[in-house]
C-alpha cells in the first residue's frame, strides 16, 4: 500500500528545486517552465503568489463573467494568468463536458521577437537564457508589446516602462525555485534546465497517450517552421486558440529585409524619375 | 464516479488498482468501477474510445473573444511623426533631385523643398520623445545599434538626416543670402556704366563655388539616402510586428516610400503656387505636375498592393472605424479629388490658381489620412481576438 501512495506523492510534488550544474564549459543550463495544464486546478496560487513576490499591483476588481477568469489576459502587472476554458457539450448528460484550466506566462522564447525589436537594448537574455526587461534601461517605447506574437508585454501608466514575468530572476540568482512554481500545489507549473523539463514533458504526453488522454501535445517545446522554441511551454489538450494562444506564432522580423528592399526600390525608383523629370532640357 | 469527476492527479494514481478483484455475479457492486479499472489499464494496451468527438465539434476555439495580442501604445503623436517624416525626406529628396539636376532652372523648388523639409523636421523629435513612457530617457535610443530593430535604425536614420537637413537649411540661407548681395551689387553697377561688372556677378551667381560643390556632394550623396531610409523604414518598422493589420506585409514599406514623394510634391506645389500668381509660367511648373501624377498612379498601385496583401485583415481601414480616413482622406482626397482639382480645365487664372492650391492641399490632407488610418487602426486591430488568430495561422 506504501508503494502507490509514495508514487502518488511524487506525481504531485516531483523534485522542485533542481540543482543546477554546470557543464564541461562552466555554463550553467537554460532555465524554464513547464506548464502542464492536464494537472492545473485553478486555484489562482500562481497569480498570488507572482503578485506578491513581484509587489505588483492589483489589476482592479473587474467583473468578467467569463468563468473564474477575472484576470483575463497577461499584461504589464500581471504576470501569471489562469484561464478556465468551460466546454460544456450540449447533450442531455453532458458527459463530454469538460473545464480547461491554464496557468499563462510570458513564453521566454528562444529567439524573441520583443528582445529583437527593443532599441534600447533594456530587453536582453540573462544568464539563465531568461528574455528579462532591464528596467533602468527600458524607455518606454512600446515597440516591444506589438512586437509579441502572444500579447505579454505592457507599459506601465505608473513609470512608462515595459513590464513583463522575469521568470523570478532575482529569486534563481539565490538558487529559488520560481514564486509560481513554488506556489503551485499541483506540480502543474514545474521549473527546471530546459532540457530536463522537455524530457520530462514528452515522458508525460507518452503516458496520458497511453492513458487514453489522446489529446495531450506540447505547445512550444519545439521549434516550429516559423518559431523558436519556447522556454516557458505547455502541455495542452486543445487547439492553442481555446486557450487564447496563437496556432502558429511567427516572429516579427521575418521577411524584414525583403521588405526595407522594397521600401528603398520604391523611394529609389521615385529618385531616379525625379532626377529624369528636373534633368531633361539639361542642368542650366 | 466518473473518472471526469476525478481530480486529475489522482487518475494517475495506481490505488485504484489494488482494489480488490469484482465478483462476477454480485450486485452490488457499482457499474462504474469497471470503468475505473479501465483507466489503470497497463501501457500498451488498447486506449480509450475518444469520448469528447462531440464536444470538439461544438465548441468555438476562442477565449471569450478576449484579445490576444496588446494593441500598441501609439497615440496620434505617432501618426503625425509619420505624416511630418514623410513630408520631410520627401521634400527633401525632391529639393536635392531638382538642384542636381536642374540647376539654376529649379532654383524656387530647391528652396521652398529644403525649407519645407527643415520645417517639417522640426516637430518631428518632439512628437516622438512626447510618445515615450519615459521621455526623460530619449537619448537611450542611442545607447546602441540594434540593425533587427526598425525602430533602432529608425532612430540612428534621424539622428543622421537631422545633421543633412539642418545643413541643407543653413546652405539654403547662405546661398538666398549671396544671391540677394549679388543681386544688389549688380544693380548698384548698373547705372554707372559698369555692364561688365554685371554680367561677372550674374554668371558668379550661377556658377558656384567650390565649397558649394563640397555641400551639395554632402546633401545628395550623404542625406539622399537617409531621407530614402526615413521616407519607407517607418512602414517596415510597422510592418515588422505581430498587430495583424501590419505584420508581415511587403507593400507597407513601399506605401510608406510614395506616400512621403506624393506629400513632398503636394506641399512644394502648395507653396510654389501660394508664393507667387504666376507659378505657372515657372519652369519648374511642368515637372512639377508629371511628377504629381506619377507618384499618384503610384500611391494608388502600392495602395491597391497592401489592401490586397492584408485581404480581410485590413478590415479597421477598409470598413471599420478608420474607413473614412482611408476611403474619404486618402482615396477621396488625396488621390482622386488632388487630381480632378488638378485637371479641371478653367480660363481664368485666378481660379486655376485657387484649384491648384486646393488640389496640393488636398493631397496633403490624404497623406495625412492615410498614416493616420493605418497607424491608428492598428490600435483596432490589436484587440481583435479574430484578426490575431487569421493572422497567426500556420503557413500552408
Amino acid at each position: 500500500m506504501i508503494e502507490p501512495i509514495r508514487k502518488v506523492m511524487q506525481l504531485v510534488r516531483p523534485e522542485e528545486i533542481v540543482a543546477i550544474e554546470r557543464d564541461e564549459h562552466g555554463v550553467k543550463p537554460a532555465m524554464g517552465f513547464f506548464t502542464d495544464t492536464t494537472l492545473c486546478i485553478g486555484c489562482k496560487a500562481c497569480e498570488v503568489a507572482c503578485k506578491q513576490w513581484n509587489q505588483l499591483p492589483s489589476d482592479g476588481n473587474n467583473f468578467t463573467g467569463n468563468s473564474y477568469d477575472n484576470t483575463s489576459h497577461l499584461s504589464e502587472t500581471t504576470w501569471r494568468h489562469v484561464a478556465f476554458v468551460e466546454q460544456i457539450d450540449s447533450s442531455r448528460q453532458r458527459e463530454s463536458s469538460r473545464w480547461l484550466m491554464m496557468s499563462d506566462v510570458c513564453k521566454h522564447c528562444v529567439e524573441a521577437p520583443c528582445q529583437e525589436a527593443c532599441p534600447t537594448g533594456a530587453l536582453i537574455y540573462n544568464e539563465f537564457d531568461n528574455v528579462y526587461v532591464q528596467n533602468d534601461i527600458c524607455n518606454g517605447c512600446g515597440y516591444c508589446i506589438t512586437a509579441c506574437p502572444f500579447g505579454v508585454l505592457g507599459r506601465s501608466e505608473e513609470d512608462g516602462h515595459a513590464h513583463k514575468c522575469t521568470l523570478c530572476y532575482d529569486r534563481q540568482k539565490d538558487g529559488m525555485t520560481p514564486a509560481c512554481a513554488k506556489a503551485c500545489p499541483t506540480a502543474s507549473i514545474q521549473f527546471g534546465p530546459i532540457e530536463e523539463l522537455r524530457e520530462r514533458a514528452r515522458q508525460r504526453v507518452d503516458d496520458l497517450h497511453s492513458r487514453g488522454e489522446t489529446e495531450a501535445y506540447l505547445y512550444g517545446a519545439d521549434a516550429t517552421a516559423e518559431y523558436g522554441p519556447l522556454n516557458a511551454f505547455f502541455l495542452l489538450t486543445d487547439h492553442p486558440n481555446a486557450y487564447n494562444l496563437p496556432e502558429a506564432p511567427k516572429k516579427a522580423t521575418t521577411g524584414m529585409t525583403q521588405r526595407y528592399g522594397w521600401s528603398l526600390l520604391a523611394g529609389l525608383a521615385l529618385t531616379v524619375i525625379s532626377a529624369l523629370a528636373f534633368g531633361t532640357g539639361g542642368r542650366k | 464516479m466518473t473518472p471526469e469527476q476525478l481530480p486529475k492527479g489522482q487518475r494517475d494514481s495506481a490505488p485504484i488498482s489494488q482494489l480488490p478483484p469484482q465478483e462476477s455475479g454480485t450486485t452490488l457492486s457499482p457499474p462504474d468501477t469497471q470503468e475505473l479499472g479501465n483507466l489503470t489499464a497497463p501501457p500498451g494496451s488498447a486506449p480509450l474510445p475518444p469520448r469528447n468527438k462531440k464536444r470538439q465539434e461544438e465548441t468555438p476555439k476562442s477565449y471569450y473573444d478576449v484579445p490576444m495580442l496588446q494593441p500598441p501604445v501609439w497615440k496620434w503623436e505617432i501618426a503625425t511623426y509619420f505624416f511630418l517624416g514623410g513630408l520631410s525626406a520627401g521634400a527633401y529628396m525632391l529639393a536635392r533631385m531638382a538642384s542636381r539636376f536642374g540647376g539654376r532652372r529649379f532654383r524656387d523648388v530647391e528652396q521652398v523643398g529644403t525649407l519645407i523639409a527643415a520645417a517639417a523636421f522640426v516637430p518631428c523629435a518632439p512628437l516622438l520623445v512626447r510618445d515615450l513612457g519615459d521621455w526623460k530617457r530619449f537619448h537611450y535610443m542611442l545607447r546602441v545599434f540594434r540593425p533587427k530593430s526598425p525602430m533602432s535604425v529608425g532612430s540612428w536614420t534621424l539622428t543622421g538626416y537631422s545633421a543633412f537637413v539642418s545643413l541643407a537649411a543653413l546652405n539654403e540661407w547662405r546661398k538666398s543670402r549671396n544671391e540677394r548681395n549679388r543681386a544688389q551689387e549688380a544693380s548698384r553697377h548698373k547705372g554707372t556704366g559698369g555692364f561688365f561688372r554685371q554680367e561677372t556677378c550674374k554668371a558668379k551667381i550661377s556658377e558656384g563655388t567650390p565649397l558649394d560643390t563640397v555641400i551639395d556632394a554632402a546633401l545628395d550623396g550623404g542625406g539622399v539616402p537617409l531621407a530614402l531610409m526615413l521616407a519607407g523604414y517607418t512602414g517596415v518598422l510597422l510592418s515588422t510586428s505581430a498587430t495583424p493589420l501590419w505584420a508581415r506585409k511587403k507593400w507597407l514599406g513601399a506605401l510608406f516610400s510614395v506616400s512621403s514623394v506624393s506629400t513632398g510634391v503636394s506641399a512644394i506645389e502648395l507653396a510654389l503656387q501660394w508664393k507667387s500668381p504666376d507659378a505657372e509660367a515657372q519652369p519648374s511648373h511642368a515637372p512639377l505636375k508629371k511628377l504629381d501624377a506619377v507618384v499618384k498612379i503610384a500611391e494608388a498601385v502600392t495602395l491597391a498592393g497592401y489592401l490586397t496583401e492584408a485581404g480581410k485583415l485590413a478590415a479597421p481601414i477598409t470598413k471599420g472605424k478608420y474607413a473614412p480616413h482611408l476611403w474619404g482622406g486618402a482615396v477621396g482626397a488625396g488621390l482622386v479629388g488632388s487630381a480632378l482639382l488638378g485637371a479641371l480645365p478653367v480660363k481664368n487664372p485666378k481660379t486655376r490658381r485657387a484649384l491648384r492650391i486646393a488640389s496640393a492641399a488636398a493631397g496633403l490632407a490624404g497623406g495625412l489620412a492615410l498614416r493616420w488610418a493605418i497607424s491608428q487602426g492598428g490600435h483596432v486591430s490589436g484587440k481583435d481576438p479574430q484578426a490575431a488568430r487569421d493572422s497567426s495561422k500556420p503557413a500552408s
